[in-house]
C-alpha cells in the first residue's frame, strides 16, 4: 500500500541523511513523485540544512585565535 | 632565519601528517610542540559548536578558551578509552553548557510548546520559490539573524543536536554517545528542531515573495 503523507513525514529525516531501507526509499520516491506537496517539503527541508550549514561556515578571527594562543601560554606557563 | 623557517614549516608538515592517538602520545611523552597542531586541528570546529549553541561571539571565544585550557592540562591523563576528538567534543559540549547555565533566563521555548508548533505546521506549505533560490542569494544579514534567533530558541539538547549533525556533520550514533541519548532520540530531536528551522525560513522567504 502506498505510503500516506504523514508516514512520508515520520521517515523525512531518514531519508533526507540516507539512512531508509531500499524499499522503504523505493516507496518514498514514488511518493514524491505525485505528491508536490512532500516534494516540495523534501526541497525545502534540504534547503534549511543547506543555509544552516552555510551560516555557520565560520572560522575564529585571526585576532581571537592569536588572543587564544596567549591566554594558553599564560596559564600553561607554569606547568612544565 | 630561512633555515628556522624551513625547519619550522617541516616540523608543521610533519605534525599535521599524525593522527590524533599519534600526537597525544607525543605530547604524552613532553613534545609540548603538538599543541599548536591541535590548535590548529580543532579551533574552529569547537568555535563553531559553542558560537551555534551560544550565539554569541564572545560568549564561544570564552568557551573556547577554557576547553583547550581544559585540554592541555588533562591530555597527560588522558587514556584513549575513547577517541580524542570524542573526548574533546564531551568536554566542549559539557564547558559550552556550564556557559549557558550561567546565562540562563534567554527565552527558550519549553519542548512541548516546539513540539506542538511543528504537530501543527509540519504539514502545511508555503510558497516553493525560495527553495530553488541560490544560498548565497538566500544568506543576507536579516535571515541570518532569522536562523540565529530561531537556534536560540530551542531547547538546549535539540540546538546541540542540531549543530553537531547538520553543521559538524557527525553521525546519529557519535551524537547520541557525545550526548547520552539513544538514536532514536537523537533523530526525534533533529527531526523536529529542522522542521522548526524550516518553519521560521519558510514564513520568512514567503513575506517577500507574497510582498512582491
Amino acid at each position: 500500500m502506498a505510503l500516506t503523507c504523514k508516514e512520508v513525514l515520520v521517515y523525512l529525516n531518514d531519508y533526507i541523511d540516507g539512512e531508509t531501507a531500499p524499499e522503504l526509499k523505493a516507496e518514498m520516491d514514488a511518493h514524491f513523485q505525485q505528491c508536490r506537496l512532500c516534494r516540495q517539503l523534501l526541497q525545502s527541508c534540504r534547503k534549511t540544512i543547506s543555509l544552516l550549514r552555510k551560516a555557520h561556515q565560520l572560522n575564529p578571527d585571526k585576532n581571537m585565535v592569536e588572543r587564544l594562543a596567549k591566554y594558553l601560554n599564560q596559564h600553561l606557563s607554569g606547568k612544565s | 632565519m630561512s633555515n628556522s623557517n624551513s625547519i619550522d614549516r617541516n616540523q608543521d608538515q610533519e605534525l599535521s601528517e599524525l593522527s590524533d592517538q599519534q600526537l597525544v602520545a607525543r605530547f604524552q611523552a613532553g613534545d609540548k610542540d603538538v599543541l599548536s597542531e591541535f590548535l590548529k586541528r580543532y579551533n574552529s570546529r569547537i568555535y563553531r559548536l559553542a558560537y551555534g549553541i551560544l550565539r554569541n561571539p564572545q560568549d564561544a571565544e570564552e568557551v573556547i578558551q577554557e576547553v583547550f585550557l581544559r585540554l592541555f592540562q588533562k591530555l597527560d591523563s588522558f587514556k584513549g578509552e575513547s577517541s580524542f576528538s570524542s573526548w574533546l567534543y564531551r568536554v566542549a559540549i559539557n564547558t559550552t553548557y556550564m556557559k549557558l547555565r550561567e546565562k540562563k533566563g534567554a527565552d527558550m521555548l519549553p519542548l512541548e510548546i516546539v513540539g506542538k508548533f511543528l504537530d501543527e505546521q509540519a504539514e502545511k506549505q508555503g510558497s516553493a520559490d525560495w527553495m530553488s533560490r541560490p544560498d548565497d542569494e538566500l544568506l543576507t544579514e536579516e535571515s541570518l539573524k532569522l536562523i540565529s534567533d530561531a537556534i536560540e530558541q530551542l531547547p538546549d539538547d535539540f540546538k546541540t543536536v542540531l549543530i553537531l549533525r547538520d553543521v559538524d556533520c557527525l553521525s546519529t550514533e557519535e551524537v547520541g554517545q557525545l550526548l547520552g541519548l539513544s538514536p532514536p532520540a537523537v533523530k526525534s530531536r533533529l527531526h523536529r528542531a529542522r522542521l522548526f528551522l524550516r518553519k521560521k525560513l519558510e514564513d520568512f522567504y514567503k513575506q517577500f515573495s507574497e510582498g512582491g
